[in-house]
């Protein structure tokens, strides 16, 4: 018999399209130090794309990250160096987007730092998307680990 | 203390009213209210897209598909938590709008702004839903409105 607990993880495990939860509860402090490391790679890889509106938006969303992480009690470590150019951009804003939907799942306290960093990134890759020759609209379901 | 009292005592503690139920909304609640916009989407799209006939867009088609597994997602979602698929409300606000629009630029205008009470809806909603793996699925359909406001605000906006 198939119990209302397994229907729960079953369906939220598809949607989400990841496997069995994590026993092991994360550090916020390396979970946003993930989210700073993957939205700073972001804002690297705009280098030489001419979006000067999507590189201030990720800059400003790797300061609310910085912040929320010295909040935490962490330290920011160097921002990480990584390929740039639209290309470039698009792929790390598609990572930054599924790094920022796993941590909802790990940082309940964060959700709304998180929501603005997925609803940034998510519209991010829809912009580059074109540049890439990529359709913007192209799963219903962005950011799916 | 005699029997009897402590007796007495002890049905005083079980008669205690239980603790008050945490205020707010229930997991069932906010999936209640979520699948409520995106059933009303999808109503207010495909009403959008049939008068619009031939000269709708694709980004249109698109969306009004996206919104259609939204709906089915949470309705899994609701049913895992023991709730049925509820109606689809009558469209209001800018849901309404979208359904009532005649030409392009209305259908595009009222379409960004149900997205961006899409985007507000699930905002609020994440830091809502208590169980993890529902969160990082609110948070893909949040992730999809952003998409949608975007792309029909640059197709508003290429229109002229």
């Amino acid at each position: 018999m198939v119990t209302r607990r397994a229907l729960l993880a079953g369906g939220a495990a598809m949607l989400a399209g990841c496997g069995p939860a994590k026993t092991r509860a994360a550090r916020p402090v390396d979970v946003l130090g993930e989210q700073l490391r993957v939205t700073r790679l972001a804002v690297a890889a705009y280098a030489g794309v001419d979006a000067p509106a999507l590189v201030a938006d990720a800059r400003a969303r790797a300061g609310r990250v910085e912040a929320a992480l010295r909040a935490a009690g962490g330290k920011p470590g160097r921002a990480p160096a990584g390929p740039s150019g639209a290309a470039a951009a698009y792929a790390a804003e598609r990572r930054a987007l599924a790094a920022h939907v796993a941590a909802v799942g790990e940082l309940r306290d964060q959700r709304e730092l998180l929501a603005g960093l997925i609803v940034g990134a998510a519209q991010a890759q829809a912009a580059l998307a074109p540049l890439v020759h990529r359709d913007p609209l192209a799963s219903a379901f962005p950011g799916q680990p | 203390m005699r029997r009897r009292e402590l007796l007495l005592a002890a049905a005083g503690l079980l008669a205690l009213p239980a603790p008050a139920r945490a205020a707010g909304p229930t997991e069932g609640d906010v999936l209640g209210d979520l699948i409520g916009r995106e059933q009303a989407a999808v109503v207010a799209y495909g009403a959008a897209l049939r008068a619009l006939g031939a000269t709708a867009p694709q980004e249109l088609v698109t969306v009004h598909a996206q919104e259609s597994a939204h709906a089915d997602a949470l309705a899994t979602l609701l049913a895992a938590v023991g709730l049925p698929r509820p109606r689809a409300p009558r469209p209001q606000g800018a849901a309404a709008q979208l359904a009532a629009a005649t030409d392009l630029d209305a259908a595009r205008r009222a379409a960004v702004a149900l997205e961006q009470e899409l985007v507000a809806a699930y905002k609020s909603a994440l830091p809502q839903l208590p169980d993890p793996k529902i969160a990082m699925s609110a948070a893909t359909i949040l992730a999809s409105h952003a998409q949608h406001r975007l792309i029909v605000s640059r197709d508003l906006m290429a229109a002229g």
